[in-house]
C-alpha cells in the first residue's frame, strides 16, 4: 500500500484534491496528461489505473 | 442608433479591462497553482441544479458582450463611465486578492457528446484547466456580466430596449454558469453582492470620474 493521501497526490500533480477524489469514485475522467503523470508517479502502467468500460 | 459613433475615449480603459482580468484570473493561477483548494459546494442547493448544456451558448456569448460592453457604456456620460470602469477594475483585484486566499473548485459532471451543446461544454471544460478547476469564487462571468447591466440601468439615454435585453441577458449568463456547472450558487450570489457594492461605493463618492477625468471636484 502507498501512504499517501488525496491530498498529497494532488499537490504532487498539481490538481486538486476534490479532482483526484472525483476519479477514484469514477465521476471524471482526467486528461491525457494527468493520466500519465498518474501512471509515471505510481510506477504502475496506464492500464492498471484505468479500464475502458 | 446605438452603435452610430464609437466613443473613442473607452478603447483604453477596455484594454486596461482585459489585462486586468488576464492577470487576476491567469495571473493568479500560476501562483496559487500548488495551493489547497476549498470546495463551497452546497449540497442542499447545488445538488438540485439540473445539467442544462444548451446555456453554454449564453456562456459562450458573454465573451464578445463584455468587451462590446464598455463602448456602449461609454456612450451614456463620462460621469457613469469611469466610475463604472473604476468599480470593475477594483472588482477585479478584490476576486484575484480571493483566489489566492481561498481557491474554490468544483466537480464538474462527465458529460456524453450527445450533442452541439455537449460537445461545447466539454470544449469550454477542456480549455479551462480540465484537471484542477480554480478561481470559481466570486464568478468572473457573473461580475462582468452584473456589470455589462449595471453600467446601462436607469441610463436613459441607452435605448429602452437595450437596457431590458441587457438585464435578461445578464442573468440568462448568471443562470448558465449553474447549469453548465462551472459555478456553485455561492459564487454567483457573491458576485453580484460584490459589483453591487463596489459601484454603489464608487458612484455615491463618484471616485471614478474624480480619479480619471482630471477634473478635481467631478460635476458638482
Amino acid at each position: 500500500m502507498l501512504n499517501i493521501t488525496q491530498e498529497d497526490l494532488a499537490n504532487k500533480l498539481s490538481v486538486t484534491r476534490q479532482t483526484i477524489n472525483a476519479i477514484e469514485n469514477n465521476k471524471y475522467n482526467p486528461t491525457l496528461e494527468l493520466a500519465m503523470k498518474m501512471s509515471k508517479f505510481l510506477n504502475v502502467p496506464v492500464e492498471t489505473l484505468f479500464i475502458l468500460e | 442608433m446605438l452603435f452610430k459613433k464609437i466613443p473613442k475615449y473607452a478603447i483604453v480603459p477596455t484594454l486596461v479591462i482585459i489585462i486586468m482580468q488576464f492577470l487576476t484570473y491567469f495571473g493568479t493561477q500560476f501562483i496559487n497553482r500548488h495551493f489547497n483548494t476549498y470546495d463551497f459546494t452546497l449540497n442542499s442547493i447545488d445538488s438540485y441544479v439540473p445539467l442544462i448544456t444548451f446555456f453554454i451558448i449564453f456562456y459562450i456569448l458573454s465573451y464578445p458582450w463584455w468587451y462590446i460592453s464598455p463602448f456602449i457604456v461609454a456612450k451614456t456620460n463620462k460621469i457613469n463611465f469611469y466610475n463604472w470602469f473604476l468599480a470593475l477594475i477594483i472588482c477585479f483585484f478584490i476576486c484575484g486578492l480571493t483566489f489566492l486566499i481561498i481557491p474554490t473548485t468544483i466537480t464538474r459532471p462527465v458529460i456524453e457528446n450527445n450533442n452541439v451543446f455537449d460537445w461545447l461544454t466539454n470544449f469550454i471544460y477542456l480549455k479551462d484547466n480540465p484537471d484542477r478547476p480554480i478561481n470559481l469564487f466570486p464568478s468572473y462571468h457573473v461580475l462582468f456580466s452584473w456589470f455589462c447591466y449595471m453600467g446601462v440601468r436607469k441610463q436613459t439615454n441607452i435605448k429602452l430596449w437595450y437596457r431590458i435585453s441587457a438585464l435578461i441577458f445578464a442573468i440568462l449568463i448568471s443562470l448558465s454558469t449553474q447549469f453548465v456547472k462551472q459555478h456553485y450558487i455561492v459564487d454567483l450570489v457573491s458576485a453580484i453582492l460584490l459589483s453591487e457594492v463596489i459601484y454603489f461605493i464608487v458612484k455615491k463618492y463618484n471616485w471614478g470620474y474624480k480619479l480619471m477625468s482630471g477634473e478635481k471636484y467631478g460635476y458638482k
